[in-house]
């Protein structure tokens, strides 16, 4: 069997890629639109990565005609980090966001990310 | 593109208190969804609002609420399918129970992901998950209810009965019921093994008990063997099919303690079971019997012994069959052929299993010393072979031939005998010329070499040695000859001599004869010439086993007679008499009577008679010392040269006890020695550990009996290397 001694580069890019994939404004496969902040600002996404990713996004698309979701009650900054965490498992927040990134992991069920949290915010 | 459905989340509750009637409203929110999904009407629901709802109690610490709701509507709706099931009649029973069960457990899934933040924050040990408690209100409300419980087992291994009496049942319904009695279990599948496993080992062991029984009295045992095969692998593929894969240890052994276990013994004794097996070869049935015993605990036990016990019976028929013990050749080769065909057993039916063998060999060990002749009758067979029996093998025949007998050999407990007896037989080969092949006499060495060492073959190898040296010794003596003064006034013969060292050749048993002077002169010049070249040397002349060629002029025609010492020279006794008795003969020659009686004989007895008894007498009338010869002068022969046999073939009885009286004497002399290397090493020993241990050291060349050491030790004891205690009778000390 071979060996890939270039395993951290490859998961590197794998990471990169979805980057982009997240990133991207004019991304044509995204297959729903998720709407966020009080300006309703416009992050394409896709079902099949965010409802892998989050059983709460699984069970609001057990109502299959749904593209469109809006939130009007989570900031921009927030949403976008919470999206990131979903298609890279990249983490970056302050500590003034802590609480804020907490409730909304929590009500995605992305239960590392919230887990992580609680500890960083004990240790705070 | 589609319609745009857009779906707006409001602000999450923010966990703080809720008013009990909001709490409700909630609540019933819920229940009515459920209610809906168990109707299987889900596609109705707003999921998102669902979600909210029930993260909005839990985070307002309403969670008890909705769990034991929860719990109260399950109940109910399992209740309500336990009439609905219970009602269904015949085959419609598992049908109706088993797309009720199949829609439950959707129904629970789709619960579960409606409530799962109930389940991440409020469900602590020992409360169940919010899915376990829907498979446990199933489990108690539907599954081990009276109603069902014992109805579905009865009928599931009714239809298992069926399958195994050859009917074609459902195995995907099966599969799915049988699985539902793991998925209720809590854990380690409790459910499923105190329901349904328990029962169906039961059901599984009265089968095959009453299939077994019958089966094997109505037919032979390589049917039935073949019928067990085809359960096993029928059970295998059931556990595959529809049963738990914890199942199949518990199941192939209930399987195997009714079909195998319980009916070896029959399976052995029966009329057509493992003796007949063994005894018409029967390999395929015999490994599948192997494969089969092998499954049991004890079974290859039961099959080795038996295997072996007729092993050793063959052996000991073939070592006492009184044909076999007239004839060394016939037996060995009877030998021979049983290894064989025993080998061809173990490889072919008992996958050349260590135990197997073993025991095999043990009983070869045991049969193959029953009798003491088997030492010397391995001898004779080599003996023959190497006199030209290989004449018309190849090379590779040779080897698996000779392999054999190192094999036969190394079953043999007195080793030292046998190798007495070789040596005996192999010096007999080398004077009288009579070896087939030097190379093969090597080759056969080597192995008794690379099986005992170098100090089982070091005479053998002597004897080689002598053979050539000899030669030289002689090209020498011609040599000397020719260059003597005396060579010139003696008549000139061709004499050849070969000198022994003595103890690497068995000694003959010495006997006296008067040469003619002629002979003795010759021999007093070797004598000298051998010993000039040679300082320090004693020559001791045999001639009594030399051989020797004489003219044998008869008025028409002229012979030469090859004969042996004895019988030249009482032929030569006929130059100066016509007609001579044994008597006469013995006086002119010194030699015993008995070897004249065994001399003469085939000189008037043979193929061709030189000599004629007067008057004729029955051929079969034993010879007396007045009995008289006379020579035969009209003896009518093409050939021009006559060989005559020495003796009889085979040697004289009195021979083979010299043979063994020689074995003993060299045994005491290697006790001595082992009890001596014992003593010294361990100073002092106790009389029963001196006998083990000098027993455990001999056993490679012989099985030394206790009263012979006993007797070396008090021998000993008297040349003083060793002591008694004086305080304790039984125990030893080394002299140095």
């Amino acid at each position: 069997e071979i060996k890939n001694e270039n395993q951290t580069i490859f998961k590197e890019k794998f990471i990169n890629d979805f980057q982009n994939l997240f990133e991207n404004e004019n991304n044509n496969y995204s297959d729903f639109v998720i709407k966020s902040g009080k300006k309703y600002f416009q992050f394409n996404s896709h079902k099949s990565i965010s409802s892998f990713r989050s059983l709460y996004f699984a069970l609001l698309f057990k109502e299959k005609s749904i593209n469109q979701i809006e939130f009007p009650e989570i900031r921009k900054p927030i949403m976008k980090k919470i999206l990131e965490y979903i298609y890279t498992s990249k983490i970056q927040i302050s500590k003034s966001e802590l609480i804020e990134m907490w409730i909304f992991s929590n009500q995605f069920q992305l239960n590392l990310l919230s887990k992580f949290i609680e500890n960083e915010i004990i240790k705070n | 593109m589609s319609r745009k459905m857009i779906l707006r989340v409001p602000k999450f509750q923010e966990p703080k208190r809720m008013e009990k009637s909001e709490a409700q409203r909630l609540w019933l929110l819920l229940k009515d969804a459920i209610v809906e999904v168990q109707h299987m009407n889900a596609s109705t629901l707003s999921f998102e609002e669902l979600y909210r709802s029930s993260y909005s109690l839990v985070i307002a610490k309403r969670g008890d609420i909705l769990y034991t709701g929860l719990e109260e509507v399950n109940n109910h709706h399992t209740k309500n399918l336990l009439d609905k099931i219970a009602q269904a009649v015949d085959e419609r029973f598992l049908i109706e129970l088993n797309s009720q069960w199949q829609q439950y457990k959707l129904q629970q899934i789709m619960i579960h992901d409606i409530l799962m933040y109930l389940d991440r924050m409020y469900v602590k040990e020992p409360q169940l998950k919010v899915f376990d408690l829907g498979m446990f209100k199933w489990k108690q409300n539907v599954l081990i209810h009276s109603q069902i419980n014992d109805r579905l087992v009865r009928m599931l291994l009714g239809l298992i009965h069926m399958e195994r009496n050859g009917e074609v049942i459902d195995g995907a319904l099966m599969k799915s019921l049988i699985q539902m009695y793991v998925d209720v279990s809590l854990k380690e599948k409790e459910t499923y093994k105190q329901e349904f496993e328990e029962r169906f080992l039961l059901a599984t062991s009265h089968f095959y008990k009453s299939e077994s029984n019958l089966f094997i009295t109505n037919n032979s045992c390589g049917a039935y063997l073949k019928k067990v095969e085809i359960r096993l692998i029928e059970e295998e593929a059931r556990i595959k099919q529809y049963l738990d894969e914890s199942t199949g240890p518990k199941l192939i052994k209930a399987c195997e303690d009714e079909l195998i276990a319980n009916h070896m013994q029959t399976m052995i004794e029966m009329e057509t079971g493992c003796r007949t097996m063994i005894q018409n070869d029967r390999f395929n049935e015999l490994k599948l019997m192997y494969r089969l015993f092998q499954r049991v605990e004890n079974g290859l036990v039961h099959l080795k012994n038996e295997f072996a016990g007729y092993v050793r019976n063959e052996g000991h028929k073939i070592v006492n069959q009184p044909e076999n013990l007239k004839d060394p050749n016939a037996l060995i080769t009877s030998l021979i052929e049983i290894r064989n065909r025993f080998e061809k057993t173990l490889s072919q039916s008992f996958a050349n299993n260590r135990d197997f063998i073993n025991s095999v060999n043990t009983a070869f060990e045991s049969f193959l010393n029953e009798n003491d002749k088997l030492s010397e009758s391995l001898a004779l067979f080599i003996d023959k072979k190497l006199r030209g029996g290989f004449k018309d093998s190849n090379d590779q025949e040779i080897d698996v031939i000779m392999n054999k007998v190192i094999l036969l050999f190394r079953f043999l407990s007195d080793k030292d005998v046998f190798k007495k007896f070789y040596e005996h037989y192999l010096a007999k080969r080398l004077l009288s010329g009579r070896s087939f092949s030097e190379d093969l006499e090597r080759t056969m060495i080597s192995k008794f070499k690379q099986e005992c060492g170098n100090q089982f073959t070091s005479k053998m190898e002597g004897m080689f040695t002598d053979m050539r040296l000899s030669k030289d010794a002689l090209d020498g003596f011609k040599n000397y000859l020719q260059t003597s003064v005396e060579m010139g006034k003696l008549p000139k013969i061709d004499m050849s001599v070969r000198v022994l060292t003595q103890g690497f050749w068995p000694t003959f048993p010495p006997h006296s004869c008067t040469l003619p002077p002629l002979l003795s002169q010759y021999c007093d010049l070797f004598t000298k010439y051998y010993c000039h070249a040679h300082t320090g040397r004693r020559i001791i002349w045999q001639t009594n086993i030399g051989t020797a060629e004489v003219t044998f002029r008869l008025p028409k025609k002229t012979h030469v007679l090859a004969l042996s010492t004895y019988q030249m020279l009482i032929m030569l006794l006929f130059n100066d008499a016509e007609k001579l008795s044994l008597k006469q003969m013995a006086a002119g020659t010194s030699i015993s009577f008995m070897d004249i009686q065994r001399s003469v004989k085939p000189l008037y007895s043979g193929k061709y008679k030189v000599l004629k008894r007067t008057p004729a007498v029955e051929k079969s009338k034993e010879l007396s010392e007045n009995d008289i010869f006379e020579l035969n002068l009209n003896l009518k022969c093409k050939l021009h040269r006559i060989k005559f046999a020495a003796t009889s073939q085979t040697d004289s009885e009195p021979e083979r006890q010299h043979t063994r009286q020689r074995v003993d004497e060299d045994r005491k002399i290697e006790i001595d020695a082992a009890i001596v290397r014992i003593m010294k090493s361990r100073k002092a020993l106790i009389h029963n550990d001196l006998i083990v241990e000098c027993t455990k050291q001999l056993s490679s060349r012989f099985v030394p009996q206790t009263s012979m050491i006993k007797k070396r030790i008090e021998n000993l004891i008297e040349r003083e290397y060793l002591e008694r205690f004086p305080d304790d009778r039984r125990r030893y000390r080394y002299l140095a």
